[in-house]
């Protein structure tokens, strides 16, 4: 959710970190533009590109142009060694999630960024990279990440990353526990969370 | 009445068991407490048994059990040798290396004490904010949680006096004219099964032979039966 939004209904003091908010559904277009635009205007255009490299090695340029028929502003890619340029949403849902990741985690720089949902759109396989990269951008733009998942196998991708050692051991797995009225947060131990995964038992 | 041994082993599954389970290192320990349950009440056990595959196993879906449940189990006990044996991931063996091995895996949720009670642990997670999510939880270190061992020297305890003491001189007689090839750890093992080869060569395995050829079977297992009585009871005592 916008810092803005978040102020306006005073959830959010004006002097705090910024916070981006990534829903499962992800961002509308509108407000994948908006987010482009701040970042862009702050420079950060070329970050977002390096971000897109991560899946797509080739993408050259990225760039908000008119769709012809709907009228609306959408991204479009220039790859290299293809002539024109291509609609980033017919490049699968896994590119457009990556994007609104980036999107967001520039707009929380120094703040906190939350996606509910990380795995969303994203094959299983490229999971454990995309854990990866996620916290090394996060070191990058001084942000610290909160994601959801009910995903076992985005589970398992963080803790092979962790134990590739691959993101750093200050990244931890909590489950949310309901405890009478309560909602209670169980630290998971590396160990002890490999080790229920290992023997099918459940973690969710 | 004898139980169907052509059962295979089941493996500790604890997403599909039950609320009260007993993990066990192996198939053989498996048939082998089925047995000595069904010997002792003349009935099946009131809990799930699930093997392991071996020690290793024992703690690791332990630990994974322990960190990941919630409500899965009610009281979930284990029992593993305290055997001196080759180096391994949980130790060189001993009953203080197995203790230790414990604190390590489940010290976070359960106060395990570096001198077990001879008549087998039973603990409530630490926490009181714990107590919903996770198991009563039982360990019973073989033979007696007091010695380094295994379950065969429960059995061994389990054969007539006479019957050991002369199985033993004669297993100690072989190993000095160099006619046997076991380690010194496995001597309980040649002891035991020595005795049932006396008894009943067709006899196959541990399970089958221990309802019919140890003498004190009852008394000699029946601070490790009290504890499974214990801890699998409507209201488990700590």
């Amino acid at each position: 959710m916008p810092k803005e939004i978040l102020e306006a209904e005073g959830w959010l003091h004006p002097d705090a970190a910024p916070v981006a908010f990534l829903p499962a559904r992800g961002f509308t277009n509108s407000e994948a533009k908006k987010l482009w635009d701040i970042a862009s205007l702050a420079d950060k255009d070329e970050m977002l590109l390096a971000w897109l490299r991560f899946i797509e090695p080739e993408v050259l340029d990225i760039r908000y142009i008119s769709d012809p028929e709907s009228g609306s502003d959408v991204p479009y890619l220039k790859i290299n060694g293809d002539r024109g340029r291509i609609p980033l949403a017919s490049m699968g849902d896994g590119m457009t999630r990556l994007f609104h990741i980036g999107l967001a985690m520039a707009n929380a720089s120094g703040g906190i960024l939350l996606i509910d949902e990380f795995e969303n759109g994203l094959h299983w396989e490229v999971q454990k990279q995309l854990w990866t990269a996620l916290f090394e951008a996060a070191n990058q733009f001084g942000v610290q990440v909160f994601a959801t998942t009910h995903s076992n196998d985005c589970i398992q991708a963080f803790v092979d990353a962790k134990k590739d050692r691959l993101i750093s051991s200050e990244n931890y797995v909590y489950r949310l526990e309901r405890r009478g009225d309560d909602i209670h947060a169980h630290e998971f131990s590396l160990q002890g969370l490999e080790a229920a995964i290992r023997h099918g038992i459940e973690v969710r | 009445m004898a139980m169907n041994l052509k059962i295979r082993a089941v493996s500790a599954d604890l997403k599909r068991m039950g609320k009260k389970v007993l993990l066990v290192e192996g198939p053989d320990d498996w048939h082998a407490f089925n047995h000595l349950i069904h010997t002792a009440t003349g009935a099946f056990p009131t809990f799930e048994l699930g093997h392991c595959d071996n020690d290793d196993g024992v703690l690791d879906i332990l630990s994974g059990a322990i960190e990941a449940s919630l409500q899965t189990q009610t009281a979930l006990g284990a029992v593993l040798d305290a055997d001196r044996t080759e180096e391994t991931s949980a130790g060189n063996g001993g009953i203080q290396a197995r203790i230790r091995s414990l604190q390590g895996r489940l010290g976070k949720f359960y106060s395990i004490p570096a001198v077990l009670p001879a008549e087998g642990l039973i603990l409530q997670p630490t926490a009181e904010l714990d107590r919903d999510r996770l198991p009563i939880l039982g360990i019973w270190l073989m033979p007696d949680n007091v010695r380094d061992g295994i379950f065969e020297d429960l059995l061994r305890a389990a054969m007539t006096p006479e019957s050991e003491r002369y199985i033993s001189g004669v297993v100690d007689q072989a190993t000095k004219d160099k006619m046997t090839g076991f380690r010194e750890v496995e001597r309980p093992k040649a002891i035991v099964k020595t005795h049932i080869a006396w008894q009943d060569p067709n006899k196959k395995n541990l399970g089958e032979a221990i309802g019919t050829h140890f003498d004190n079977l009852i008394p000699a297992c029946q601070p490790f039966l009290d504890w499974l009585n214990r801890l699998f009871s409507e209201n488990p005592k700590p």
